[in-house]
């Protein structure tokens, strides 16, 4: 029960975040996949099933502020879930260069299969937004890196406090 | 059974992706239509994004109304100056159509105007077809109906509704659409073309042949108003390129003159106002 708290938790913030990027500037949406940083989260923490699962949740959710057809963000993000958590159950990337590194190459994987079912089902190319979208990798695992160090960081000063007590 | 157990979340991922190719497959001949799963998902996540905007331009106004005033007072004198210029441009403008027409049908006419256009805010963008639609915070309730022209606040054209997605959202089909054609002439006051999107933020003017040397670089295009769509004038952008290639027809490029920043406020215009442009 505490963990689909948590991963509601996770969802909602997820969609305040991508709704302020968009009030701030378009551009932002292409360069930050917020979405990509609650599957890569909880995949890590949780496995490669629930990874997958959180995946095809989260890429529901971004497909339905876009035109395009249901499921084309579902499916990358499902492969990218369930691949964050399989690494993660077998490399250590708590560091927060190896984060980096394990978050950087997954965002792009992600980009690429959802460039690739784009381009398959809708038969044109995809908007690059001039160029901003391959800065996308650069800029989430930026992002993640950042968050999840601070979210470890409030999580152990959170347990020192309670075991002081 | 094994099998299941040793392979649980490979085959979970198998029937994750399968289900969400019939999902895709079942979408894709329904077109622009969008299937009930997705309007299911666009009520759930509808109010919560106007509610987070609302919250967002409340913070902006906040900061600008309390904080942010060290130029207000610059401001302010420059569009008190700007509204004097207006309002002497509008009393011109009001005695000269006085001459063709009486001052109860002016008044008529101008009480209307506001009657005919809404005010909207962008809530959100597509972000697979980044220049080709966009979504806007009025929608069936407010009489947004298909095909209704859409303005940016200085007046220049930013596209049409493509259609009313709930009682609070529409969509907008962007000029940079490559799948919008639509009529219009340039300044000179030929030719007549065909302009789309090219789906990069600028548009494209169609089937001007090889021959025809009226299209020249810096100059403006406006609605022919001959689609039933857009009525006639209003501006479009400016030519930025005239290419020849190995073909009857040269590639003409149009920037449009509105920004994708200055897309906060948009108007709507509620009927087709052929006879105010």
């Amino acid at each position: 029960m505490r963990d689909i708290t948590r991963i509601s938790i996770g969802l909602i913030l997820a969609v305040i975040m991508y709704t302020l990027l968009e009030s701030i500037s378009f551009s932002t949406v292409l360069i930050f996949n917020i979405f990509n940083l609650v599957v890569i989260y909880f995949a890590m923490e949780k496995g490669e099933t629930s990874g997958a699962i959180l995946g095809m949740v989260c890429g529901m959710i971004q497909d339905s502020f876009s035109a395009g057809v249901f499921g084309v963000a579902g499916i990358s993000k499902t492969i990218t879930g369930f691949l964050a958590g399989f690494v993660a159950k077998r490399i250590d990337i708590v560091l927060f260069s190896r984060n980096f590194i394990f978050i950087f190459f997954l965002s792009g994987m992600e980009l690429i299969i959802w460039a690739f079912f784009y381009v398959f089902i809708f038969s044109e190319r995809i908007n690059t937004g001039q160029g901003l979208i391959f800065l996308q990798p650069m800029g989430t695992a930026l992002l993640g890196s950042i968050s999840f160090k601070l979210i470890r960081y409030l999580h152990e000063l959170k347990n020192s406090k309670s075991h002081e007590k | 059974m094994f099998f299941w157990k040793k392979n649980k979340p490979c085959a979970i991922l198998l029937i994750l992706i399968l289900s969400q190719l019939i999902l895709i497959s079942i979408q894709v001949p329904l077109g622009d239509e969008s299937s009930f799963f997705k309007k299911i998902l666009i009520g759930i996540f509808s109010p919560v994004k106007h509610g987070i905007v609302f919250i967002y331009n409340g913070i902006g106004k906040f900061w600008d109304n309390y904080f942010f005033v060290k130029d207000s007072s610059r401001e302010n004198a420059r569009l008190e100056t700007e509204v004097l210029y207006l309002r002497q441009e509008n009393l011109f403008l009001k005695n000269t159509i006085r001459k063709y027409i009486d001052e109860k049908a002016i008044i008529d006419k101008v009480r209307d105007f506001y009657t005919d256009f809404l005010v909207a805010g962008v809530i959100g963008i597509d972000l697979n077809n980044y220049y080709k639609t966009i979504i806007i915070d009025r929608g069936t309730l407010d009489g947004i109906k298909k095909n209704m022209v859409v303005l940016d606040r200085n007046g220049y054209l930013v596209g049409r509704i493509l259609k009313p997605l709930s009682f609070k959202e529409s969509r907008v089909q962007l000029i940079t659409d490559n799948d919008i054609g639509f009529g219009v002439y340039t300044e000179t006051g030929t030719p007549f073309g065909i302009l789309t999107g090219d789906g990069e933020g600028r548009c494209l003017l169609k089937y001007i042949l090889k021959t025809n040397n009226n299209v020249q670089i810096g100059q403006d295009v406006l609605t022919s108003g001959q689609d039933d769509v857009f009525p006639r004038n209003l501006q479009v952008g400016r030519i930025i390129s005239v290419e020849e290639i190995e073909s009857l027809f040269k590639i003409v490029r149009v920037r449009p003159f509105f920004q994708f920043k200055d897309l906060d406020r948009l108007v709507v215009l509620l009927r087709n106002m052929k006879e105010e442009y």
